[in-house]
């Protein structure tokens, strides 16, 4: 190998963008280069091994003279070009994707802020009274609650889309944007209708994972205190009697929303005043339920929402960083005819 | 096996496998759980949950979307060996009207055979 070989090499390496390539810089020149972390020195050093050393003290990325082999300075020059941008490209891929998931994270808070907008502001609380519970495993859900007033009656839910994250979220967004309580006159539909429309939606998707989710739906008519409840592989909703009986509504259980068209089927309960009733999707424990509604018991004598407070601390664990296991959701009702100052 | 899931060919059924689950299937293993299943991409899968500790709705979810991919092709899942929480949530979520659960690995096999 002839020193045009190395001339060739040092050429080669001023034309990349991000390195310059010195003949014998002073001290201060290679500090002012060295300010610049996007930029890497090569340096020609015709002096000595003292004025070498001092060269890659003041941050030059290799030093090549006169004494060294032609082969080992050409090899040198280039491992050094190379090793450089190799380092650069991977900070600059970092700092891409330290912005991107800024930017992925912020999107996240907004859909977290747009889908608890989405949730009821207030809950009615005349001739009933309710409790909400929402505590998101991550950022944003799959779970979900509703409230909404007709008239006497009181439309409600809970809705738990399998899996988490952003598609769960998406997929119960959808459900609720698709849910349709009344029917053309404006009549209350019956809830097992009500699931299977919204069955149906989710079963003519097309996408490989399939969208599915636990659906339980309610109707409650406060004038007469009946209860019409249909589910769709949810945990069925347990009441409550003020002398601690309590009913599991199983009746009212059919498949998982999105499976294949399912003949779901509707309940009626008549409520007692002071009867209260849990919707609670399964983050509430890896047994379905079953403790928390003993720890629900337990607590009996609290007002509804210390009750449900009460009952979620006992069966809950939260991770190092404060979040559930899994989504959990509870809505509770308690019918209480006499907090009715709207009618007579 | 790193993932944990290792469906092995199920004797005497064509493009049948047998599925053994163990410990806890949520979140964090279905990405897994769905490859290993995909890779062998069953006509007909009995699982074996006599190991199975518990299994969520991610879990769950990737037999729902197998199950229906599956079916159009006329095949069958069959699950044995549940304690009673699973069984609890397959009660609950009414999967085993669409994903029987028996109590023995015979049953089970018995029932995907039948085309």
């Amino acid at each position: 190998m002839t020193e045009a070989a190395l001339v060739d090499a040092l050429a080669r390496a001023a034309l990349v963008e991000e390195v310059v390539v010195l003949r014998d810089p002073s001290a201060d020149v290679l500090e002012a280069y060295g300010l610049d972390d996007q930029l890497g020195v090569i340096a020609w050093i015709s002096g000595d091994a003292e004025q070498r050393a001092a060269a890659l003290n003041a941050g030059a990325l290799e030093v090549v003279h006169p004494d060294m082999p032609v082969e080992e300075a050409v090899a040198r020059v280039e491992t050094a070009v190379a090793r450089f941008r190799s380092r650069l490209h991977l900070e600059r891929a970092r700092e891409e994707q330290l912005n991107a998931s800024e930017e992925l994270a912020q999107d996240l808070r907004l859909a977290a802020r747009l889908q608890r907008s989405l949730l009821p502001q207030e809950l009615p609380s005349a001739g009933v009274q309710f409790a909400a519970f929402y505590y998101p495993r991550e950022v944003v859900s799959g779970d979900a609650y509703g409230v909404q007033e007709f008239g006497d009656s009181v439309v409600f839910y809970t809705l738990d889309s399998v899996g988490h994250g952003v598609r769960a979220a998406l997929i119960s967004i959808l459900l609720r944007s698709a849910l349709q309580p009344c029917d053309a006159s404006g009549a209350l539909r019956a809830p097992n209708e009500v699931l299977a429309d919204l069955d149906r939606m989710l079963c003519g998707t097309r996408v490989h994972e399939t969208p599915t989710a636990a659906f339980c739906y309610g109707v409650l008519d406060r004038q007469r205190g009946i209860l019409e409840v249909s589910c769709a592989g949810h945990p069925p909703p347990v009441r409550l009697r003020p002398n601690g009986e309590r009913v599991e509504i199983e009746e009212a259980s059919g498949l998982l929303l999105g499976i294949q068209p399912w003949d779901y089927a509707s309940v009626s309960v008549d409520l007692e005043p002071g009867d209260r009733v849990f919707f609670f999707t399964d983050g509430v424990g890896i047994d379905s339920g079953r403790e928390f509604v003993e720890q629900l018991l337990r607590h009996r004598d609290l007002n509804l929402e210390e009750q449900v407070g009460g009952a979620l601390g006992g069966v809950i664990e939260l991770d190092a960083e404060g979040r559930p296991a899994d989504d959990v959701t509870v809505l509770a009702v308690e019918y209480a005819p006499d907090r009715s100052k709207r009618s007579e | 096996m790193s993932s944990g899931f290792s469906p092995k060919p199920l004797d005497g059924v064509l493009g049948g496998y047998l599925l053994p689950l163990s410990g806890r299937v949520y979140a964090d293993r279905a990405a897994a759980l769905r490859e290993a299943i995909e890779q062998v991409g069953p006509t007909a899968l009995v699982v074996d949950a006599s190991e199975l500790e518990q299994i969520d709705s991610s879990g769950l979810g990737v037999f729902i979307d197998l199950l229906k991919g599956m079916r159009e092709r006329g095949g069958k899942i069959a699950w044995f060996g549940l304690n009673p929480d699973v069984v609890r949530v397959f009660k609950i979520t009414r999967l085993d009207s669409v994903m029987p659960v028996f109590d023995d690995r015979a049953q089970a096999v018995a029932q995907v055979s039948h085309a």
